[in-house]
């Protein structure tokens, strides 16, 4: 407790006038503000993967499980190659979830080829060499094309953010029509108390800070891709 | 020389400067196109969602105090650290203690505007600790020795072709024109400094009071990295960056990327809760956030000026100005540019030193047009004019110049006769000005009133 706390408390405390008039806040009434919100309710889906295309992300709507690791495999056979040439670097992880390990499961190429973070320290250099990282996500905001992601969900921090590409594994069940109701359903479940850190991601890393000009994968992963299952 | 004379001189080279304005105008020419595109495809009522902005901002405006106070208990409650800074170099010194206790080599920044506002990156250098910029704009400004010069688009003003010389000398990189290879230059610099750094610092977009958390917006990814990697995560930010709910942030994300950016939302929204958790794999194991006031409780308790805390800097107010435009970012001189630099700036950094920014200004009003939290800025410059003044009028010079003009206003006849004077001045003046790069304007034959007269005839 320093003493600065004290004074600027008291401070902002000196004058009793008020500039708003409002006793209480007011609800977020996203439909009248927003546009596009009508279609992301009838189809979210659609919206989702047509907005995630604007951005160059890759978005893939897959039947079950099944199908589910054989279009991650597919994305990765193009990787796995270039690992093996290149010698140093590790293919891709994963972490522990539900999903996750019932797809990969299903799948003994994937159980192979893939390193789980299971609660294991791996420090942050050896991190740096993972071409792919894999998790699943908290919900898809239809209305924007974001993915919503916490500690819990994504095994961790780094893995979402460190490996030059970004899997996000979903069920139809996790969308949501606009960043309202994510937030909404976020705090109400209590999640703020279960993971540290959670982030909205929308479209791979991105800068246009060198005149204007639109470059992906600046320092976070180059490719996002979704992978819907249901 | 005075803040004042110098900030003249850099106008006059600046407002001369044709390449300058070339490279700005390209750039606020491409933000524009995509803030009106956004504005209409994202928003059904884009009124509705400013109006909607100030009613929460005004709301949070009012329960400051209460906000900050929830926002520590919920914060520290689960292990976060919140140290009160009442200035600048109280800050500055919070970091440096940090720093110090474990045995910091290099911290990784992240983009932050208080960090300017407290010289971080001097007083750390002087500590003997590196920083390490990892915004790529804001790595190009450090490499080249320079401020931001934009509070959103910190290299606004810098060519590809800049670029990649400033490249070639500091990075040893190839040179290149492709701005995709530029960027993964930096990519590539920066890459371990992540993994190496012992400490990462960001600033924060917003203080959600309700769940103690703080939440930082970027496209990049180097600030999700700052965050993720390092032991130790500092974040700076101003008492008046607190939103209530977490709920507020689907509002406030969207309009901080369409006016900022002309993004919808932008590529990364961190939202932190606290240091790693002990049931997580990763994050830091420790985490302070900095409340700074530095100015803030002051401006906060002028009635007329509070309006202004409710700013979110998303720099819509530089781009539309056309006083930034044409002397650019880097003569202000202050951390915070353009019209929100004009309002705030004399406050934070000294009404004697940094009036004349509110002379800087048409007072047009295009930037109380776009500001996405309806701050009236126009009318605040004018009033820090006003104040300017009020100090100004102790010049007995000034004082009967102004009684004399008075005096002669009073009057048709003076008036005219003044009127006539002034026509033969401004005549001697132009022709004693041969070197000026204007050509002396034709004063017409017949004055108004004169034509005036005839016409009433």
């Amino acid at each position: 407790m320093n003493s600065a706390r004290e004074k600027i408390l008291q401070n902002l405390r000196k004058s009793s006038t008020a500039v708003s008039s409002l006793s209480r806040l007011p609800n977020h009434q996203d439909a009248s503000i927003y546009r596009n919100y009508d279609p992301a309710r009838q189809n979210p889906l659609h919206v989702f993967a047509q907005k995630l295309a604007a951005l160059k992300g890759e978005f893939f709507h897959v039947a079950d499980e099944l199908a589910a690791a054989k279009t991650l495999q597919e994305l990765l056979s193009g990787f796995s190659s270039q690992t093996e040439t290149a010698g140093a670097a590790k293919l891709a992880a994963r972490h522990r979830h539900p999903l996750l390990d019932r797809i990969f499961a299903a799948d003994q190429w994937l159980n192979e080829n893939i390193q789980r973070i299971d609660r294991q320290e791996i420090s942050s250099p050896d991190f740096a060499d993972f071409m792919v990282g894999i998790t699943a996500v908290d919900f898809l905001v239809a209305r924007t094309a974001s993915i919503v992601l916490s500690t819990a969900t994504a095994g961790g921090r780094r893995l979402s953010v460190l490996p030059p590409f970004h899997i996000a594994i979903a069920t139809t069940g996790q969308f949501v029509i606009s960043l309202d109701e994510a937030l909404k359903n976020y705090y109400a479940r209590g999640e703020a108390n279960r993971s540290s850190y959670a982030t909205i991601i929308t479209g791979p890393s991105r800068t246009s800070d060198i005149e204007k000009i639109l470059v992906l994968g600046a320092h976070g992963p180059k490719r996002l891709a979704v992978i819907v299952v249901g | 020389m005075s803040e004042f004379s110098s900030f003249i001189s850099r106008s006059a080279v600046k407002a001369s400067d044709d390449s300058h304005r070339v490279k700005i105008a390209k750039a606020i020419a491409t933000y524009d196109s995509a803030v009106a595109a956004t504005k209409t495809s994202q928003f059904s009522d884009w009124q509705a969602a400013r109006d909607f902005a100030e009613t929460i901002k005004n709301y949070t405006l009012d329960h400051l105090a209460d906000l900050l106070e929830q926002f520590e208990s919920a914060f520290t409650a689960r292990g976060g650290k919140v140290f009160w800074a009442a200035n600048a170099d109280d800050a500055a010194n919070y970091v440096l203690q940090l720093a110090h206790r474990h045995h910091a080599q290099k911290v990784v920044k992240a983009k932050s505007m208080t960090a300017e506002e407290i010289n971080l990156n001097e007083n750390l250098a002087a500590s003997g600790v590196e920083a390490r910029e990892s915004d790529l704009g804001e790595l190009i400004v450090q490499l080249a020795g320079e401020k931001p010069y934009h509070i959103v688009t910190p290299a606004m003003h810098k060519t590809k072709a800049e670029i990649s010389q400033l490249f070639q000398e500091k990075l040893n990189a190839p040179p290149t024109e492709s701005a995709e290879e530029l960027t993964m230059i930096a990519r590539r610099h920066l890459r371990q400094d992540y993994v190496t750094a012992d400490i990462g610092i960001t600033g924060a977009n917003f203080i959600i009071a309700e769940v103690g958390a703080i939440s930082m917006t970027e496209n990049e990814g180097n600030g999700r990295l700052t965050m993720s990697c390092p032991r130790v995560h500092i974040v700076i930010a101003g008492i008046e960056k607190v939103i209530p709910r977490l709920v507020d942030l689907s509002l406030f994300l969207p309009l901080l990327a369409t006016s900022g950016t002309g993004q919808e939302i932008t590529c990364y929204n961190s939202i932190v809760f606290g240091p790693r958790r002990h049931d997580e794999d990763d994050g830091p194991e420790e985490m302070h956030v900095i409340l700074l006031d530095n100015g803030r409780s002051q401006l906060y308790n002028r009635q007329d000026f509070r309006q202004a805390l409710r700013c979110i800097r998303c720099g819509a107010c530089l781009n539309t100005c056309p006083v930034f435009r044409t002397i650019g970012g880097h003569t202000y001189n202050v951390t915070y540019q353009g019209p929100i630099g004009a309002v705030i700036s004399p406050h934070y950094n000294g009404l004697s030193q940094y009036q004349h920014l509110a002379f800087a200004s048409s007072l047009c009003g295009a930037c109380s047009d776009v500001c996405p939290v309806h701050i009236d800025l126009h009318h605040l410059i004018l009033e820090n004019r006003s104040e300017a003044v009020r100090q100004t009028r102790q010049n007995p010079f000034w004082r009967l110049a102004m009684q004399i003009y008075a005096w002669m206003m009073r009057s048709r006849r003076r008036l005219n006769m003044m009127r006539n004077l002034l026509k033969i001045a401004q005549q001697l003046f132009w022709r004693s000005n041969k070197n000026r790069r204007k050509r002396a304007p034709k004063s017409a034959a017949k004055t108004f009133a004169q034509l005036w007269s005839e016409m009433s005839e």
